[in-house]
């Protein structure tokens, strides 16, 4: 396949697009700014996401999307900035792959959708969290992925044989030391301890682009397990002990379940 | 009150701009058309009103000339957006409209302004621009699930998100979310537009919102006791036909549940909420029924 990989020299991005390459597939890198390594074989085209003709040019040829550009933080822009680009920049790529004709595409939206880590206090109806959970975000980069999800909604309402991956991944980090070396932080208790493997996050892209199901669907990428050395049950009931606990939260079993992902993906956050 | 108008050269800001002084309101009128200009090409301009009204040009993709132009408010009613697709490549309708409408409830938050009133649509679940009309059940109420397909219904969407966003970040915030349908003069206007029975009219159900029980609703809505943010049906309690709406409803969607039967010629869309949590009513046409033009 050819993929073009919006936000390919960010840190998620450039994992994809070597991990697409070693896949056999060939790669475009979308992005404003070059990759800070040479990506070799992948040509670069430098585009603002709000340039949807630039889009549209870029994405010819491509049997494939995966767009991860984005803002993916609030708090260092204004939060108009924040929302405006990464509402944009999902909906621009979502209709230059639908002007191209591409029927696969893989979007990055995060488990801030449902409103989480930049939340004030959190809101959790039950544990652990799944697709089907409210939203309840309340910031502007929240906002905006639980947006990317509406639009992928409506984009392939109109678009019956376009086929979309949400990706709710949650702290993409190449090991596990930075989220485990966080875990006293304030605020730690917000992020329910969990992380996302940069490899893993590329697997479940690039098989979400192959995977048998039609329309648009939202999957949680998280790892199985905290990172926290006390056991799941005992941080639920010391730091949310008014949400009730509807799954497997023995062991270290993590806060968010990705058996969606595991079933209709074939993915396993462990290579 | 002093409250700001976004699309105050449109029909619908216009007529709201009239209103609020009319009630003794201030207006900072906003709109990135010049006052006295015409809306759109081909249209009419509106004339420039006189008394307390201020008018601001500016493009709501501009948030800093938005948190300029609130500025002493005490509520905004944002109407500005491209107001169907189709007229512009979808990219331009989408990205105009979530912007203005993120933009305008940011620049009230920014101005610790607690009241917002925006434009939503009918279209916000599909309806008018679906390629096929998808209802689950008649009437529409505000639970009904959404099925657009295209950028502008998906932009109004949107904006219901969005301000349920805010709504939960300031809790204080009271925002709502006015679900229009075709805004005319009076049922005779509307009546021009939608007045044959056919699969391509069903689509849009043959509703209409007259433009002074439109202004009535966003005012009504600056002031009535709710919390958070609300989204309500704004649309006139009968149809544009005088064919029995259980029978058109039999002809055009068989399929279709009626969960409460609809008598004579009433709408297919309830705006019971409306009139129980803002004390608004469609007032009825004062002409006697059957004058609609054919």
């Amino acid at each position: 396949m050819r993929i073009a990989i919006t936000g390919g020299s960010g840190s998620v991005g450039r994992t994809i697009v070597a991990e697409t390459m070693r896949q056999g597939h060939s790669a475009i890198n979308i992005d404003r700014v070059a990759p800070p390594e040479p990506q070799p074989d992948v040509p670069f085209v430098a585009a603002e996401m709000s340039d949807y003709e630039a889009l549209v040019r870029a994405f010819a040829g491509c049997d494939a999307v995966i767009h991860m550009a984005a803002i993916p933080a609030p708090g260092h822009h204004p939060d108009h900035v924040v929302h405006n680009n990464n509402a944009v920049g999902s909906y621009n790529a979502l209709r230059a792959a639908a002007e191209n004709g591409i029927r696969r595409i893989c979007q990055a939206s995060s488990v801030n959708a449902t409103g989480h880590s930049y939340s004030r206090a959190p809101r959790y109806d039950y544990f652990p969290l799944d697709e089907h959970h409210p939203t309840y975000n309340e910031d502007p980069y929240s906002l905006s992925k639980w947006i990317c999800e509406l639009q992928a909604d409506s984009v392939v309402r109109r678009y019956a044989d376009m086929v979309i991956a949400s990706m709710r991944f949650h702290w993409v980090v190449p090991t596990r030391d930075l989220p485990a070396a966080n875990i006293d932080r304030p605020g730690a208790p917000k992020s329910l301890w969990a992380y996302t493997l940069h490899g893993a996050a590329a697997r479940a892209c690039l098989l979400s682009l192959t995977a048998p199901f039609t329309g648009h669907e939202v999957f949680y990428i998280v790892a199985p397990e905290t990172v926290h050395p006390r056991p799941s049950l005992e941080l639920a009931r010391e730091f949310y002990p008014l949400v009730p606990v509807i799954g497997d939260l023995g062991g270290h079993n993590s806060f968010f379940s990705s058996r969606k992902a595991e079933t209709m993906l074939g993915w396993r956050h462990e290579d | 009150m002093k409250i700001a108008v976004t699309g105050g050269r449109g029909r619908i800001g216009h007529a709201i701009t009239e209103g609020a002084l009319a009630k003794g309101h201030g207006v900072i009128n906003i709109d990135r058309i010049a006052p006295g200009q015409p809306p759109a090409p081909n249209r009419d301009p509106f004339p420039v009103l006189s008394g307390d009204v201020t008018y601001v040009t500016a493009d709501v993709d501009d948030y800093d000339a938005l948190v300029e132009a609130f500025s002493g408010c005490e509520a905004v009613i944002h109407m500005a957006a491209i107001p169907a697709p189709f007229h512009h490549p979808d990219h331009v309708v989408h990205n105009n409209n979530v912007v203005g409408s993120y933009n305008a409830l940011r620049a009230a938050v920014e101005n610790r302004i607690l009241r917002v009133c925006q434009a939503s649509s009918v279209n916000a679940i599909g309806l008018s621009f679906s390629r096929e009309p998808h209802f689950d059940y008649f009437p529409i109420d505000e639970k009904h699930p959404p099925y657009n397909e295209e950028p502008y219904g998906l932009s109004k969407w949107i904006c219901e998100a969005q301000a349920d966003s805010f709504a939960r970040r300031y809790e204080d915030m009271r925002i709502a979310s006015m679900r229009f349908h075709l805004v005319a003069a009076d049922r005779d206007a509307a009546a021009k537009v939608f007045h044959e029975e056919t699969v391509e009219q069903a689509k849009h159900l043959w509703a209409y919102t007259r433009t002074d029980a439109a202004v009535d609703a966003c005012l009504l809505s600056l002031e009535a006791d709710f919390k958070g943010h609300e989204v309500f049906y704004i649309v006139a309690p009968d149809t544009t036909l005088e064919t029995p709406t259980m029978e058109l409803a039999a002809r055009f969607f068989a399929d279709v549940r009626v969960r409460r039967k609809l008598s004579g010629n009433k709408s297919f869309f309830t705006s019971a909420k409306a009139e129980k949590v803002l004390g608004w009513k469609h007032k009825r046409a004062k002409k006697p029924r059957g004058s609609a033009p054919r």
